[in-house]
């Protein structure tokens, strides 16, 4: 792993350092229906290297999904871009059209989602629709698109890929389908993979070869990936890079070692030692108390405040933006950035006893 | 309190084996499905989704069991809470055989043995309030008058760390933990001594999982009851049992002391089980010997004739292929289904 390289600057400004990627600067994105909610997702920054494997992580409601979909410009009508770029290669996806966007999507940008049965359709046969992009995007004859169809089985571990060609994806376990809806997420050779949880709904074991998959086909192509997650155990694994989320925007960002070791928010400490593989067995957990406001109701300010056990009236009511800690380690925390909090020192403490008290008026 | 109190030995299932007259005991559990159904729906073949499970829990005992999806391990959860029958084997409550229950008397186990599903948005009724989804039970059971249900209920939020005022909130207004703290107080109100919990933290954030965890365990060491708790996440497992059992295709394949299992793992799954956990610590990864296993899962309709896991098995010699391997008990107290491992 090679930590703490290159992307020690202040949010990345233009997307043009010789290996960046992917930049993704001040976007936000405004929910205009229902609740309303200015600032759904509120000035996330964050660099892709080539090569590299960056996760976005957070709890449900944190908007990194809503990030990635702004990366592939598929956000719902009920979302607005109210700011920000998305550089991709020196090219702004947010000021590109529809017809631009077609063209990156399943070519230079692959996408993996949660649960391939909802991306694979039913009524094909797996080799035509790993085929379909090579045919639409590079202009392959079904035949030439096949015979590379079959060498993708082949390279994502299916065996028999030239009989599974003709399978249908019913016919296939989950992890098989997910395999196939990797397969056809590289069919054009994509310098970037966004993978939406892509092994939440597979078991632990198969957990391990989809991602021992993805491993292996970074390191034939060094194709980049941004793994959209909820599982700090798989970003571990899997990651160079982490950015944590917490209603919308990012409090966190930095190289896994220095997340997992040393912390600079306190929502990512909080979160890390909730985990029970940290604890004690049969002893109480940390717990963070509260919940993730819902959309509508964000607290000016720091997001987590109400929930941190280290926020102070004024300085945590100002906006919060990132500011570094350490070589290439952003934290979101002003009062970690002013050096009034270590949080080093100051552990998260587990309930004595008793039930922790949950949140009690949450009314609407 | 000291973490050394949250650990009791509950009664030890001692070296002769588990005493048969207290605590719940499985032997020999058996549960078909129909797979296929042919011509006028004659059921063509079945699936084994339990095939000779035998499970033991002792009073005050935490039991985990652990497994994949098809393990069969809900299964065996509903069949010991009797939501379900057996189509082989017995069930004993403290001696009492429970496995043929019916009506009335099905009924009155309830209160002796409650189950927690795992999804709560789906286990309580929309249209009702907080107060009356807690205290139904007792209404129920007439065991409390309509008049009664608000107090009862507020009493049994508060024993799970809500403001009882919530009573006369509709599951809408509630967060996903706090309606399952909901559905556990509900479980809670017949003071069952057994409690059934299929994937209570699966449906939650991160954050609120380990609320639940501690909340299991605040219950267990105030009421003493036993606790089967059934989950594919290895690390709510490890953290709360004291047991804990392996399930793969419908068998148990490894069961002991759970610290002898998460640490030192026996069976060639178990291992690769918990080699494929991934464990929010990057240098635990980077170090960790990986078994990834290869090969696919049999047809559970069609099941091979030696062992269930040969096909996938990194450590497969020749006589798995015609070998059932039974769960043997091995040296150190555990119990392993394994050519390798015949104790």
């Amino acid at each position: 792993m090679t930590a703490d390289t290159a992307d020690t600057t202040v949010p990345a400004t233009t997307g043009t350092a010789a290996d960046t990627l992917l930049s993704v600067e001040g976007l936000t994105l405004d929910l205009v229906a229902g609740t309303r909610q200015p600032g759904l997702v509120a000035d996330v920054s964050f660099t892709v290297r080539r090569g590299a494997s960056v996760a976005l992580v957070g709890e449900s409601g944190c908007g990194k999904t809503l990030t990635s979909m702004a990366v592939m410009g598929l956000l719902p009508p009920a979302i607005r871009v109210a700011g920000g770029h998305v550089w991709f290669n020196g090219v702004d996806l947010l000021a590109c059209g529809e017809a631009a966007m077609r063209s990156i999507r399943g070519g230079p940008i692959g996408m993996v989602f949660q649960n391939p049965m909802s991306t694979l359709d039913p009524t094909m046969r797996v080799g035509d629709q790993i085929a379909e992009s090579r045919r639409i995007h590079l202009g392959e004859s079904r035949k030439v698109a096949l015979g590379h169809a079959e060498r993708l089985l082949d390279r994502v571990g299916i065996a028999d890929a030239r009989r599974r060609l003709r399978a249908y994806p019913h016919e296939m376990s989950g992890g098989m389908q997910q395999r196939v809806g990797i397969a056809a997420a590289i069919a054009c050779d994509p310098e970037l993979i966004l993978a939406d949880e892509p092994t939440t709904a597979l078991d632990v074991t198969v957990q391990a070869e989809i991602l021992e998959l993805l491993r292996e086909l970074q390191a034939d192509t060094d194709m980049a990936v941004l793994l959209v997650s909820h599982d700090l155990g798989v970003v571990a694994d899997f990651c160079d890079e982490v950015v944590i989320m917490y209603a919308g925007s990012v409090v966190e960002r930095a190289p896994i070692d220095r997340v997992f070791g040393a912390p600079q928010h306190p929502y990512a400490q909080a979160l890390l030692e909730a985990a029970p593989q940290q604890g004690t067995p049969r002893t109480f957990l940390p717990t963070i108390g509260g919940r993730v406001p819902p959309a509508g109701s964000f607290p000016d300010g720091c997001r987590f405040q109400p929930r941190c056990a280290h926020a102070v009236p004024d300085r945590c009511d100002q906006p919060q933006p990132l500011g570094l800690v350490a070589a290439g380690h952003h934290s979101a925390c002003g009062r970690v950035l002013d050096g009034a909090l270590d949080l080093a020192s100051s552990p998260v403490a587990a309930p004595a006893a008793a039930p922790p008290a949950d949140d009690t008026v949450d009314r609407p | 309190m000291t973490d050394t109190d949250l650990t009791p030995a509950p009664a030890a299932a001692g070296g002769d084996g588990p005493d048969p007259a207290v605590g719940l005991h499985a032997t020999g559990l058996v549960k078909r499905f129909p797979a296929e159904k042919g011509f006028l729906g004659r059921v063509r073949s079945h699936v084994h989704a339990v095939d000779g499970v035998d499970l033991h829990v002792m009073p005050g005992e935490t039991l985990g069991i652990v497994g994949e999806s098809g393990s069969g391990k809900s299964t065996v959860g509903r069949l010991v809470a009797r939501l379900l029958s057996p189509d082989e084997g017995t069930i004993t409550l403290d001696g009492r055989d429970i496995s043929r229950l019916r009506g009335r008397a099905l009924k009155d186990l309830r209160s002796e043995m409650q189950f927690v599903f795992q999804d709560p948005y789906s286990a309580l009724d929309p249209t009702r309030t907080v107060g009356h989804a807690v205290a139904e039970p007792l209404l129920v059971h007439g065991r409390v008058s309509r008049g009664g249900m608000a107090e009862a209920a507020g009493a049994l939020l508060e024993r799970v760390g809500l403001d009882p005022g919530m009573v006369t909130r509709r599951p809408a207004e509630l967060s996903g933990g706090q309606r399952q703290r909901v559905c556990i107080a509900r479980s809670l109100a017949l003071e069952p001594r057994i409690l059934v919990a299929d994937e209570p933290t699966s449906a939650l954030d991160l954050s609120t999982q380990s609320e639940i965890l501690n909340l299991l365990l605040d219950i267990q060491r105030t009421d003493g009851l036993s606790i089967i708790l059934i989950s594919h996440d290895f690390a709510a497992i490890r953290h709360l049992a004291h047991r804990i059992a392996v399930m793969y295709l419908g068998r148990v394949v490894e069961e002991g002391d759970a610290e002898q299992v998460a640490s030192d793992p026996v069976h060639p799954y178990t291992r690769a089980l918990l080699s494929a956990v991934p464990v929010p610590d990057p240098d635990v990864q980077r170090q960790r010997n990986r078994i990834v296993l290869q090969g696919e899962l049999p047809n559970p309709a069609d099941p091979p004739p030696g062992c269930n896991f040969a096909s996938r098995c990194p450590d497969v010699v020749a006589r798995c292929a015609t070998i059932d391997p039974p769960l043997v008990a091995q040296d150190d107290g555990r119990q392993v289904a394994c050519v390798h491992h015949r104790g």
